[in-house]
């Protein structure tokens, strides 16, 4: 008898399905449905699938773990002085690899005179290092940029997500706050918006960098204090809105105190357009984050694997190098940052329809 | 001076008894909304009281202040533009306006320049307050079920809401139980259920027991036990056992020690409201003195009563706040030694994040929307507001106000956005669900006066802020005195009654007044047929014409005759 009883009393706790697991697979019903935005989402998963293996094991990616460009160049300075062949630390294996393209004289790293021949877009390249590699070509220093690229996606993605979802966090809370509670405290806060947008985003990520110095701390800082504002103003007019609601009213006649009122019954119906200005917004994070970059507020050291470092590279080559204008070392770092904006606006465009609850059933 | 503390003690021991013979007394209430076109004073000295057991019905047009007089007695008036200026609402025994002249001060330069400043540490305190006696002595059942249900969150979570926030002692108890049952008890219900020939008798006892000692997830058992045992001592050997596992799973000591902890909770909340009550009477009876003393300041008799009645009020009310102090601070100690984890936790968030309480919070709501008539509860559960049919949601919004077992529901007009069979259905099972008999009443307000012959026990008739005439029913329908009532009634249309064809329905002549610059004297003067000079000039006060019938008018009034004498 016993045993029987407390069977059941398991059984009957796990037969019964979720409310929100039966939500979630309705929601992916809908959401497939919709082509375009899961194309965009097919995109932003390999993407993060790669993001993640790269912290998770590298080596699925062929990629060194801890893999640093320095290393790279210490051994090209090196190999220089003593007229050697070119070598380099495989990104794979962490080996040395000879390079046998390419003369070098002169004194680098910026001496006039070291002319370095890229490889081109190739299936087969330098022998002794696997062919994909190379279906991209090389960049500075003769890197492949195919497997520094993946590397640098790690980078991009994880700082990019921090920013956002931090932002979105402080953003939503504050905003939720200013609208629900109204009156002094909605207009401080709004007027402190004001400010942070009244200043290009760009210009003030650079006004702040150039004030606390640059470090990739600062720079995740920045990118913050730059990106609550956008949610604060977006959940504070919901805010407004759902506050009028009468159901906001029935909450409070049933006994909910007024910071539960908040956070239970008007912060889940403001999430929704939050939801999609998350997904918008990476697209313009990561941008913004390869931009600075890209101006020279490099964030560890110039040798991060990061994409706006990489189109750097590619777009110098021909300074440092002395190496002849070439098109795919920024051509393809920078296209392969606008295909991830892209499939992460078609995403947001999807979810904005998934997240009306009204489409859901 | 003793008679002075006689007739007060006297008018406060009259005031007392209705305080607790009522579950709502309203008395003076006034209500004004502070907009840019200026001052609507929405709700003028208002006073009524609700018994127990008592379905009372609030009519008028719309715009006459029925919804007003119900979102000001639990204080939901939009703030700003609204407030709530004096009066006091007493639920329950408890004033909820005690201590509201430290709320609010307004500043009125011109009609249209008005401020209002708040006090925001007293207004939290407030509504502090407010939130522990809202959804538990008083809920409200809202015009648009469609609006007043939360999109985003299921009926389930939404209906076990106001239980988890108000009944968690009963709950818990009921959980707790389970420990006293013995096999004494067993015996009992065994022997009962095995006395009973009539099947659905029986069935009704297992379904009490199941419910006494909450052993809904075996239910099944239990009911096979007691369909296939004949002898009372093996059923109860079993019935022992089934609690036993149950109580296994429920771990009832841990449940047992939260039930002491939401009981002295409960106590340290009844004591607050007590200190806030008392804080409020002291503070009214202090502004009292100073307004008598601002108007004569050689003083007066009533101001030297006053002075005499705040001395001797302060010293008894200074030993009851010390005490009742002393008491929180004891059961905050003992609630600290009971549960502390509890008690530090529920510092941070108040909620109670127990599988067991939410499953037992789940089962309530599930039974209150079978007493609503809600087929197949556990699928409405999991749904969302927009799912249902408008009836259904407000069944399930009617489920969600009784589910706190309240002692008062508020129904703002619950049935006009629904279509007329519907109707029906929600007026019966209103009048159904209340139960009358524990002393739980109803304020009812409406446009509809057949909705009003339907429901109510007492009506109340509403005309720009004011109440007209109130009467029990029957009276009100037979016997209507006000012109504004009669009004109303002739506006019917009846099929008993033989018309011209030609003959157009009557109705009352002019719309209902702004009440930004009202008419003076009697609001409803520009559309009385039955119009006097005095009715312009001075407001009728509500007198009892005959028991329990009291209207506010000139024409039932003597001052009337005697200024007519007078003018001849």
């Amino acid at each position: 008898m016993d045993l029987t009883v407390e069977a059941t009393l398991e059984s009957e706790i796990v037969s019964r399905k979720h409310p929100r697991v039966e939500d979630f697979i309705s929601t992916l019903k809908v959401f497939v449905k919709n082509r375009i935005a899961l194309a965009g989402l097919i995109i932003v998963v390999i993407y993060a699938i790669i993001a993640i293996l790269d912290w998770v094991y590298p080596a699925y990616l062929g990629i060194k773990s801890g893999f640093d460009l320095s290393d790279a160049l210490v051994t090209f300075h090196m190999s220089t002085y003593l007229g050697k062949p070119i070598l380099y630390p495989s990104p794979i294996t962490g080996s040395l690899i000879p390079f046998t393209i390419g003369v070098s004289y002169g004194v680098p790293p910026y001496g006039s005179g070291a002319i370095i021949t890229l490889i081109p877009p190739t299936l087969h390249g330098p022998t002794n290092t696997p062919g994909w590699w190379w279906i991209f070509g090389s960049t500075a220093y003769n890197l492949p940029i195919f497997p520094v690229m993946l590397a640098s996606l790690k980078w991009d993605l994880t700082y990019t997500v921090v920013i956002v979802l931090i932002g979105a966090a402080i953003g939503t809370i504050v905003g939720t706050f200013a609208g629900f509670y109204g009156g002094a405290t909605d207009e401080a806060i709004m007027r402190v918006t004001d400010i942070f947008f009244s200043i290009p985003f760009l210009v003030l990520a650079m006004a702040i960098l150039y004030v606390m110095g640059v470090s990739i701390n600062n720079v995740l800082l920045a990118l913050i204090i730059i990106w609550w504002p956008i949610y604060a103003r977006l959940t504070r007019g919901q805010a407004l809105s759902v506050k009028a609601n009468k159901f906001v009213e029935a909450a409070t006649a049933s006994g909910s105190s007024r910071i539960r009122t908040m956070f239970v019954h008007i912060l889940p119906n403001v999430l929704a357009p939050v939801f999609v200005q998350i997904s918008l917004d990476l697209g313009t994070v990561i941008a913004l984050f390869a931009t600075l970059d890209f101006l020279g507020f490099h964030y560890t050291s110039i040798y991060l694997p990061e994409l706006g470092n990489m189109i750097t590279w590619g777009d110098q080559t021909r300074y440092l190098f002395a190496t002849p204008m070439n098109w795919w070392p920024f051509l393809i770092p920078a296209l392969f940052l606008v295909i991830f904006t892209i499939a992460v606006n078609l995403l947001g465009d999807g979810l904005r329809d998934v997240l009306d609850p009204k489409l859901r059933r | 001076m003793v008679e002075a503390e006689l007739s007060k003690s006297e008018q406060h021991d009259e005031l007392a008894k209705e305080i607790q013979e009522n579950n709502v007394v309203v008395k003076n209430l006034k209500t004004y909304f502070f907009t840019s076109k200026g001052i609507v004073r929405a709700i003028e000295n208002l006073s009524l009281s609700i018994r127990r057991g008592e379905v009372y019905g609030l009519v008028g047009e719309s715009g006459s202040g029925k919804s007003v007089t119900a979102t000001s007695i639990i204080d939901l008036i939009p703030d700003p533009p609204g407030r709530v200026l004096d009066g006091d609402v007493y639920i329950n025994g408890f004033n909820i306006y005690s201590d509201l002249d430290k709320l609010v001060k307004v500043k009125i330069k011109s009609p249209t320049n008005v401020k209002v400043k708040h006090y925001k540490t007293s207004l939290r305190r407030h509504n502090k307050v407010l939130s522990s006696i809202r959804g538990k002595w008083v809920s409200m059942i809202f015009q648009e079920p469609f609006l007043s249900m939360n999109p985003v969150l299921t009926i389930g979570f939404q209906l076990t809401e106001p239980i988890l926030l108000h009944n968690l002692t009963d709950l818990i108890s009921s959980l707790v139980r389970l420990e006293t049952f013995s096999k004494k008890n067993a015996l009992k219900v065994a022997e009962a259920i095995l006395g009973e020939p009539d099947y659905q008798k029986r069935s009704n006892i297992v379904d009490q027991f199941i419910l006494d000692y909450s052993l809904y997830s075996v239910k099944k058992y239990i009911k096979q036990t007691a369909e296939n045992i004949s002898d009372p001592e093996q059923m109860a050997t079993e019935f022992v056992d089934i609690a036993q596992t149950a109580k296994l799973g429920l771990k009832v000591e841990k449940y047992a020690r939260m039930r002491d902890y939401f009981r002295l909770s409960d106590r340290v909340d009844d004591l607050q409201l007590k200190l806030v009550s008392i804080e409020g009477e002291i503070k009214r009876i202090r502004r009292r003195i100073q307004e008598l003393s601002a108007s004569s300041p050689a003083g007066s008799d009533e101001l030297r009563k006053m002075r005499n009645y705040l001395d001797t009020r302060t010293s008894q009310s200074e030993k009851e706040t010390l005490q009742i102090k002393e008491e929180i601070k004891r059961a905050k100690e003992q609630m600290r030694r009971v549960y502390p984890a509890l008690y530090f936790k529920r510092i941070l968030s108040k909620r109670v994040r127990d599988k067991n309480i939410r499953m037992a919070a789940e089962k309530r709501a599930i039974e209150f929307l079978e007493l609503v008539n809600i087929p197949a509860p556990e699928a409405i559960m999991n749904s969302y507001p927009h799912e249902l049919s408008g009836g259904m949601l407000q069944r399930s919004m009617i489920a969600m106000a009784l589910s706190s077992s309240p002692k008062v529901l508020i129904a703002d007009e619950p049935t006009t956005a629904l279509d007329v069979t519907t109707q029906a259905q929600i007026l019966n099972l209103i009048n159904r669900v209340i139960d009358k008999r524990r002393g739980q009443s109803v304020l009812f307000i409406t446009h509809d006066l057949a909705v009003i012959a339907e429901m109510c026990d007492r009506v109340g008739v509403m005309y720009g802020g004011n109440l007209v005439e109130e009467a029990p029913l029957e009276k009100l329908f037979k016997n209507a005195k006000h012109p504004y009532t009669i009004g109303l009634m002739n506006s019917i249309p009846r099929h008993d009654v033989k018309v011209d064809k030609a003959a157009r329905l009557e109705s009352i002549p002019g719309s209902v007044p702004n009440l930004i610059d009202p008419p003076t004297g009697c609001r409803f003067h520009p559309r009385c047929k039955f119009r006097m000079d005095i009715c312009s000039e001075k407001k009728p006060a509500l007198v009892e014409i005959e028991p329990e019938h009291k209207v506010a008018c000139f024409l039932y009034s003597d001052e009337v005759e005697e200024s007519v004498e007078l003018e001849e």
